[in-house]
């Protein structure tokens, strides 16, 4: 027993020398060969724990078992530092440089046009209103006699309106839009009108030949005033946030009667008054009123039943104002720097 | 219009005298105060009056305004109580109706005539005029009525108002000359033009400080021709710009008896009391009327939504704004009142409606309790542009293009550039008559020029990758598909230059994989109306001859693509290619966007290559076509060949054709397909396509 025991030393003692000599995957190999496989010593070793004498026989299996032990624990930590020593050896191989830029189409975007007027629409929408379009060249009946400009207004004149060699004109305001709409018939009507007019001017930072319009009418029978104030307010706070004033002063437009210009507290001096609101607290945003008497008898509506209400605004101010563009020229000059940075 | 608080102060008792609430007040009244300065007089308020209301030109008419919100009384200040009997010693004789009403008042003035302190106090620059000039533009601010004095010994024989014929020219009393237009009213004397009628007066007739006998002239104009005359002659006067909004048609009677009192009285304006009136001419008037209005207070409650607005108050708001009223009816029913519209009111009232306003007006907008109207979710409509924009969307806006919104107009030079290249083969061009700004004379036919000019610009501004793109309105000569739009039609053009990519650090992009990705950016915006495009050769003279294509659906032509023509791009100093395209609307429109559930195959599919030999210049979409119409897929089995794919497009160097490889896809929704029957279709297209000039490499 003493002979085994002391053998067993010497075995384990040879194990530890040869495991301090390998330095490859290969040489693991080989000891993975020598001791552990079928021919391997250690199963040697335990084919002949049947010979040992009974009483011994839980002693040397005991230390049999630890030598199996020992090995195989090497074998594996050992293999283990191989595949990592690899894999880290193969990771460092596979460095890219990531602080290089990326390859892209790059992300478009709508102008800031369509998406204020789609801000727009998306107020409008729960009240049932349809967005309409109509031609760009148009009839002076639709763009002016239809809507009460009266062929001595100024804003018939040559030095505000395009004339065309075809006897058109380039419509002054997308009202000419719902003209057509009226001209059609029907009740009720509900109509938004979104697109370009041209005024015939000299063109600064502030004024343009070109620019964006919104409108909309509402016919029906029972239509106040007090209905139109109302939906005024509705989307003025949705466009300028809920928390802003909105009043209503008297204005002058030939279409409607009454005519009113919604007003919002100055967002600068938060209606103090200040340089950019000319001292008043409030900036006049837009243009309403209730139809006129002559427009609606015009399209055969019957006056005395049936009212209509028509708000508009200039979108392209809107766009100013809601990016922060510092003028009006800025929003058409297409500078795609400027347009990808509001992406 | 200028307004100093002190003058306004004279006619009406304001709630408040402090700046800051009279001006709310102001503003609220639709009298939008534009500026708040100081002078001499103290506050002085910059008001933007409203274009239909020139009785708002002066202090009274404001303080009607404020007399109707407050319900006070407006205070007239003094007249005398008659004009002279006497005839002045010019006679006055009116040729035409466009002159409604005229006077001249004949005073002599003292040599040393001075403007008394009381009334120099209301004026801003009493020292820089003529102390008569003083007082008459102060009665102008104080009733409205726009007075011309004359020097009475530069005048000859009888003044005669009549509409000239012909262009006159006259100088004026600012020292300058105008040419008067034809069919302008004309103040003259038995020699000469001593006045453009509400306009401005000559320097022949001018009162200077060595003049002692004075005509002073005060009339009714017809606003629109004042309004004409000063456009042209580009002169904007106080007395045109009150004429032309239509001043009070008895106001001259009231501003001279005003004048009267401040040069006749001995306590007046004019200091030394040496003033005398020496007599009136006065021509034949044109009657206007007053209109009368039935005005049922029904209509006020339900267009204010004031329900309970009665007779009393109505009456009361419009009795301060100086209507007479009268109750036609007093039934609860019909409760009707006849209101007669002051003489200040006739330019701008008459109808209910100006009735409504007025009273809406002085009770105060703000005062209207707001209803937002009952949602509808019915009836929710896009416009059809809205509907494409929505579809394309994500397209064009995931593949890195931005929207734009380009100019309608071209140059005459942009024109001359186009129809260089395409004379009578693109819509003739409109021309515009009457545009200010010289690069505005035509509308545009094509946005390829806008979007070479685009990219140039920007690329110049260091921007490598342009991709834009634009639905917006073109024009031409009867170009249009409907009646009311006769001369424009809705396209969607798009356009590349520079890179495609963001970035081009690794290698450089080839012009065919640009093409290929512009292409792909086309072949996805008709996916995404449900369609296959295919693209066949084109012609149009703006693209390079030897990369362009129509574009179709079908047999519709729906556009057209290509590249920037080569010459034109240099005319246009743009240093990169363009690829550009246009795509009608009208065309999209047509195709269906719905996205409706499609079953697919739970069946393998089958997919066999073939490569083709093509001509250096054939486009590799006419194969696909043959391929579609080879008569083995037209059969019982035409419902298997699913998809045809172009793999690669290949020349080899010394040879004249150009390989083409394709990837055909065939499936059964039925069943499993065998190899055998697909191979024998192969064969088949094979031998079809050799027959056609498309051998198998």
């Amino acid at each position: 027993m003493e002979i085994v025991i002391s053998r067993l030393a010497d075995i384990r003692q040879q194990f530890i020398q040869q495991s301090e000599r390998i330095l490859l995957r290969q040489d693991l190999e080989l000891v993975r060969r020598d001791w552990l496989a079928k021919e391997g010593i250690v199963k040697q070793l335990f084919q002949q724990l049947r010979d040992v004498p009974g009483a011994e026989k839980p002693q040397i299996a005991q230390a049999l078992n630890e030598l199996r032990d020992l090995v195989e624990s090497f074998v594996a930590d050992r293999e283990r530092l191989f595949i990592e020593g690899e894999r880290e050896k193969r990771l460092e191989s596979e460095f890219l440089d990531f602080s290089l830029p990326g390859k892209s189409p790059g992300v478009g975007s709508m102008h800031p046009v369509t998406r204020v007027e789609r801000r727009i629409f998306e107020l409008l929408k729960p009240f049932g209103f349809q967005a309409v379009v109509g031609p760009e060249l148009e009839t002076e009946y639709y763009c002016f006699d239809a809507l009460n400009i009266q062929a001595h207004h100024p804003a018939r004149d040559m030095q505000d309106t395009f004339y065309s060699e075809t006897g058109h004109v380039l419509r002054t305001h997308t009202t000419s839009v719902q003209a057509r709409a009226l001209k059609k018939g029907g009740l009720p009507i509900k109509i938004a009108s979104f697109g370009r007019a041209f005024r015939n001017e000299s063109e600064d930072a502030s004024h343009q030949a070109m620019f964006h319009q919104f409108e909309l009418v509402w016919l029906e029978e029972g239509l106040t005033m007090s209905n139109l104030m109302g939906l005024i307010s509705h989307i003025l706070k949705g466009l300028y946030g809920k928390r802003r004033k909105v009043r209503f002063v008297p204005k002058f437009y030939p279409y409607t009667e009454p005519s009113l210009g919604p007003q919002i507290d100055c967002s600068i001096c938060k209606g103090a008054g200040c340089g950019a609101c000319g001292g008043a607290g409030w900036v006049t945003v837009a243009g309403a009123g209730m139809i006129h008497r002559k427009v609606l008898s015009e399209f055969g509506y019957d006056a005395d039943k049936v009212t209509g209400i028509a708000f508009g605004l200039g979108s392209s101010r809107l766009v100013a104002q809601f990016f922060g563009i510092p003028t009006l020229k800025m929003v058409y000059d297409n500078d795609l720097r400027v347009l990808k940075g509001l992406v | 219009m200028k307004l100093a608080l002190n003058l306004l102060e004279k006619f009406i008792d304001l709630p408040s005298t402090d700046a800051v609430e009279v001006r709310k007040l102001l503003d609220d009244l639709g009298l939008e105060v534009k500026d708040v300065g100081h002078d001499r007089r103290g506050v002085v308020y910059t008001i933007e009056t409203l274009a239909n209301r020139g009785d708002h030109l002066s202090a009274i008419g404001v303080a009607r305004e404020i007399a109707a919100r407050t319900l006070s009384s407006v205070k007239t200040p003094a007249c005398i109580a008659e004009l002279p009997q006497k005839k002045a010693s010019l006679p006055v004789r009116r040729l035409t109706d466009k002159c409604m009403r005229y006077a001249l008042l004949e005073a002599e003035i003292a040599s040393d005539m001075k403007l008394r302190s009381d009334v120099a106090s209301y004026v801003a620059d009493a020292e820089a005029l003529h102390p008569l000039v003083s007082i008459l533009n102060f009665v102008q601010a104080e009733l409205g009525q726009p007075m011309h004095a004359f020097d009475r010994d530069k005048l000859e024989g009888e003044i005669v108002i009549e509409l000239s014929d012909k262009q006159e020219e006259i100088e004026a009393l600012d020292g300058k000359k105008y040419l008067v237009p034809a069919q302008s009213i004309l103040i003259k004397d038995k020699k000469k033009i001593i006045a453009v009628a509400g306009v401005i007066g000559c320097a022949n007739s001018m009162v200077t400080d060595s003049t002692k006998r004075i005509a002073i002239e005060a009339a009714l104009f017809c606003p629109v021709t004042i309004r004409k005359t000063a456009r042209k002659m580009a002169l904007v006067t106080d007395a045109a710009y009150a004429f032309e909004r239509g001043v009070d048609t008895e106001g001259w009677l009231a501003g001279l008896k005003r004048v009267g009192h401040l040069l006749g009285s001995p306590a007046s304006a004019s200091g030394q009391g040496s003033n005398h009136l020496l007599g009136l001419s006065v021509a034949d008037e044109v009657v206007i009327a007053r209109p009368t209005i039935l005005l049922p207070l029904t209509l006020v409650r339900t267009q204010l939504g004031m329900p309970r607005l009665d007779e009393v108050q109505v009456s009361t708001r419009l009795k301060h704004l100086g209507y007479l009223i009268e109750v036609v009816s007093s039934q609860k029913a019909k409760e009707v009142i006849q209101v007669t519209v002051p003489t200040w009111r006739v330019w701008d009232v008459d109808s209910v409606e100006d009735l409504i306003e007025d009273i809406a007006r002085s009770i105060g907008y703000n005062q209207i309790k707001l209803e937002v109207p009952a949602l509808d979710y019915a009836a929710i409509e896009e416009s059809e542009q809205q509907r494409i924009l929505g579809r394309l969307e994500p397209i064009l806006v995931g593949s890195g293009f931005l929207e734009v919104i380009s100019r309608v107009f071209y140059s005459a030079k942009e024109v001359q550039l186009i129809e260089e290249y395409a004379v009578d083969k693109l819509p003739k061009h409109i021309a515009l008559k009457n545009s200010i700004e010289s690069a505005y004379s035509h509308l545009k036919v094509t946005n390829i020029i806008h979007a070479a000019q685009l990219a140039e610009t920007n690329q110049r501004r260091g921007v490598l990758s342009v991709k834009a793109f634009e639905l917006g309105q073109l024009f031409g000569l009867n170009r249009g598909l409907t009646e009311d739009y006769q001369h424009e039609t809705t396209v969607l053009s798009l356009w590349q230059s520079g890179r495609w990519m963001q970035g081009e650090w690794r290698q450089p992009e080839k012009r065919e994989d640009k093409v290929a990705l512009f292409t792909g950016v086309i072949e996805q915006i008709f996916r995404a109306f449900r369609s296959e495009v295919t693209i066949s050769p084109s012609s149009y003279p703006l693209l390079h001859p030897g990369c362009q294509g129509e574009l179709r659906v079908g047999r519709k032509v729906c556009g057209f693509f290509g590249q920037l023509h080569p010459a034109l791009q240099a005319k246009l100093d743009l240093k990169q290619e363009l690829l550009y395209a246009e795509l009608s609307c009208a065309a999209l429109a047509t195709l269906n966007d719905d996205a409706i559930y499609q079953k697919q195959s739970e069946y393998p599919a089958i997919r066999r290559d073939l490569t083709v030999r093509l001509s250096a210049k054939q486009f590799a979409s006419e194969v696909e076509k043959s391929i579609r119409l080879f008569e083995g897929f037209r059969g019982d089995e035409s419902h298997i060949l699913t998809d045809i794919e172009t793999l690669n497009d290949f020349k080899k160097e010394g040879e004249d054709f150009r390989r083409v490889s394709f990837r055909l896809t065939f499936q059964s929704s039925e069943r499993t397909l065998e190899g055998q029957l697909v191979d024998g279709l192969m064969e088949g297209l094979f031998q079809y396509l050799e027959s056609r000039g498309n051998g198998l490499v």
